[in-house]
């Protein structure tokens, strides 16, 4: 009954950006509860990267809507279970604080601003200003059936504080009847909302956990094959869950697995199998592999994945990052980049340098992303770059590419790493940490045909998608794992991903603020690639990794993140420069 | 600039291209059935899916959408993104140049630089 108000805000937000961007949304339902919900604000549904949360005061929350408007009660943002209480006033409605959760874009967020700022001048304290009507869907407990009709409910803002008043004028009679677009509870049935574009259909959210995660303490090893790396990130992973090899009934690896897909590598370990897969888009290849594996579970296909990344570019004696990698000669593209000699550093470089032409970007912002890193690596035994450097160190290292220096780049190393991801009743028979798969994205993006934009990335997509299916926004993330190949990837995904605004991502890292402890998003706290591990060239296994460790409070003391109990990994892969693969992976402590 | 240039792959859908630049002439690819320009080259237009597309001479000129000079290596080169007049924007080196005073936006011109097999590769040098 109470989560009513909240969605009809809810509601009201997302009418204008479906509205606008001609979005249709649905309501579905998901799993019977025993009894009614009185709260669950725990999906929020975004629908792009800009948040207007921080600027607009006002989350979307979620609402259940009761069948009697006098029972409106007071509902929090984010942590809802402390903030539900009954409401003094019917017609105070629903407060929803903004610390929690609307994501829309930014053309849409200047229109509720418009019409909050009507709310704001007509009615100083509860209730009367229709924000606009709602279309309603009646779940009848077979699925979701339109109905004509709909509802109002009113808004204003309260004494100009940052918290949105909401109440609902009217009610529909019927209590399975929602809003079209909201989540939460209702009728004894829980609901999440899903627009077209984003969530569509089954959500992976909470279908899987990451029951085991283990990285190869190896940074140099030519003394083991590839396969042998493989083999033993594997078992690591496993004894790291509790589970046993004859558990793996799904196998997933990527282009750096020797031979071609999973075949060889399931021999090699003697894997007995349901389900496989070896998607390739580059160093992005693994948040999107554990996402894949939480899919694959979620339809039944395998009950025990196992992901895995292993390689030995650094024993090989790989110029990783400063000559042109070879090329397949059927790639239709091949022809076009050879006689240019493009490298990953390179292209990176190219990216970077528009960055700093468009917004202004400087070195010493870039080098910044270095620095918070190395704060972290001097934790780590095993990173290979344990030094602290400062910004004058990165910004006076050998120029490798314009404007990419020595140490903005990130290291050459040879190791491995791998996950276990479980269904949740296996998961919840171990005796790990909870760490749930709540939402992913992925993109693959290149150069269109000639039309281009290279400061930005697939995150721009994958990030939005992840973020709706996971419920939150970035002002959410406690720690973010972040590819960091170079410093500009670390800087181009934080503003696509949603964490600052597009051009300001320079300014976002500068000064600390990606150090634990110090700034505001504690990024890479093994060091990353740019001062921990990049095995095989690739880096979203380890990004991952970390993540499970902060989810699990398992992070070294002196990085540790406070009650991390929501983190993000992200990865992109390949040439930021031509094409590459996004990966966005959202994880829950439980 | 002595660095060897690696000759590119020539197909059945990109002949028409390579034995024109061995004549210095500068061909872009157009659909007929959209009307745009695309880059890289291939048979089926990326913009409209149709396969209409010709082969037309270019202008040969364009503006520099970004760079970078590569210093970490024996014979350093200029990596380059380089809008042409005819709209989309190529992979490209710029040559002939002093790499520290590129800028983005600087106007430049194609120059047909021979690579490894004799195949001459279009690049770019400042108007």
């Amino acid at each position: 009954m109470i989560v009513v108000m909240m969605m009809a805000v809810i509601v009201a937000v997302m009418l204008i950006v479906g509205a606008v961007l001609g979005i249709e949304w649905r309501v579905e339902r998901r799993k019977p509860r025993a009894e009614p919900a009185q709260h669950l604000l725990d999906h929020v549904i975004t629908a792009d990267t800009q948040p207007i949360a921080g600027d607009l005061h006002i989350d979307v929350a979620i609402a259940d809507v009761p069948s009697e408007p006098r029972q409106l009660v007071r509902i929090g943002g984010r942590d809802l279970n402390e903030r539900l209480r009954p409401a003094d006033n019917p017609h105070d409605g629903a407060i929803v604080e903004y610390e929690a959760v609307a994501v829309v874009q930014r053309r849409h967020l200047r229109q509720v601003k418009k019409k909050l700022g009507a709310a704001l001048a007509g009615q100083h304290d509860a209730a009367a200003m229709a924000l606009m009507r709602v279309e309603r869907d009646r779940i009848d407990g077979v699925g979701a059936i339109p109905l004509t009709g709909g509802f109002d409910f009113a808004c204003a803002l309260h004494n100009r504080n940052p918290r949105l008043v909401l109440s609902a004028r009217t009610m529909p009679s019927d209590s399975r009847t929602h809003v079209t677009a909201a989540v939460g509870g209702c009728g004894g049935h829980r609901y999440v909302a899903a627009p077209k574009r984003g969530i569509r259909g089954m959500t992976i959210n909470g279908k899987a956990y990451i029951a085991g995660a283990y990285e190869h303490p190896t940074r140099l090893a030519p003394d083991k094959t590839v396969a042998q790396l493989h083999a033993e990130v594997a078992l690591g992973a496993l004894a790291d869950a509790g589970l046993a090899r004859e558990d793996v009934d799904g196998y997933f690896c990527s282009g750096d697995a020797p031979g071609p897909g999973p075949a060889s590598m399931a021999e090699y370990m003697n894997l007995k199998l349901r389900h496989v897969e070896s998607t390739e888009i580059g160093g992005a290849s693994y948040t999107l592999l554990a996402a894949h594996a939480a899919e694959a579970i979620a339809l039944g296909k395998c009950d025990v994945a196992l992901v895995t990344l292993a390689g030995r570019p650094r024993s090989e004696g790989m110029a990783t990052g400063t000559a042109p990698r070879p090329r397949d000669p059927n790639q239709p593209e091949a022809g076009w980049e050879m006689p240019y000699a493009i490298t990953t550093a390179n292209g990176y470089a190219m990216c970077a340098m528009r960055h700093m032409h468009e917004f202004g970007t400087t070195s010493e912002q870039l080098a910044w992303v270095k620095v918070a890193a190395s704060h972290h690596a001097q934790h780590n035994p095993h990173a290979m770059l344990p030094e602290v450097v400062t910004v004058e160190d990165v910004v006076s290292s050998p120029m490798i590419a314009d404007p990419l220096h020595r140490l903005d780049c990130c290291v050459i190393s040879d190791g491995g790493g791998a996950l276990v991801i479980v269904r949740p009743e296996i998961a919840k028979k171990l005796t790990r940490p909870l760490v749930k798969i709540i939402g992913a994205g992925e993109a693959v993006r290149h150069l269109t045909g000639g039309t281009f934009d290279l400061t930005t990335s697939g995150a721009t997509r994958a990030g939005p998608i992840a973020f709706a299916e996971a419920g939150v926004t970035p002002a959410d993330i406690k720690y973010a794992s972040i590819y960091d190949s170079f410093t500009i990837t670390v800087i181009i995904q934080l503003e696509d991903l949603g964490f600052c605004a597009k051009g300001a991502g320079g300014k976002f890292v500068a000064d600390g603020n990606l150090i634990s402890g110090v700034g505001k998003l504690p990024f890479n706290t093994d060091g990353g690639g740019l001062c921990n591990n990049h095995p095989a060239n690739r880096g979203s296994m380890t990004k991952v990794i970390e993540a499970v460790r902060q989810l699990r409070g398992e992070a070294h003391p002196a990085v540790q993140v406070k009650n991390c109990d929501l983190a993000l990994a992200q990865g992109t892969g390949f040439q930021l420069a031509t094409r590459h693969g996004s990966a966005t992976l959202i994880m829950e402590r439980e | 600039m002595t660095r060897k240039i690696t000759s590119p792959v020539v197909t059945v859908e990109t002949k028409a291209f390579w034995d024109a630049a061995r004549d210095g002439r500068f061909l872009i690819p157009i659909c007929t059935a959209c009307g745009k320009a695309h880059w890289y080259p291939r048979a089926i237009c990326p913009f409209c899916a149709s396969d209409k597309v010709e082969w037309r001479e270019a202008s040969g000129k364009g503006t520099i959408y970004t760079f970078s000079p590569m210093r970490r290596v024996k014979e350093p080169y200029v990596i380059a993104h380089v809008t042409l007049a005819e709209g989309p924007t190529m992979l490209t080196n710029i040559v002939e140049c002093e790499p520290d005073k590129l800028r983005i936006g600087q106007a430049v011109a194609v120059v047909f630089q021979e690579t490894e097999n004799g195949q001459p590769a279009p690049m770019f040098k400042p108007a």
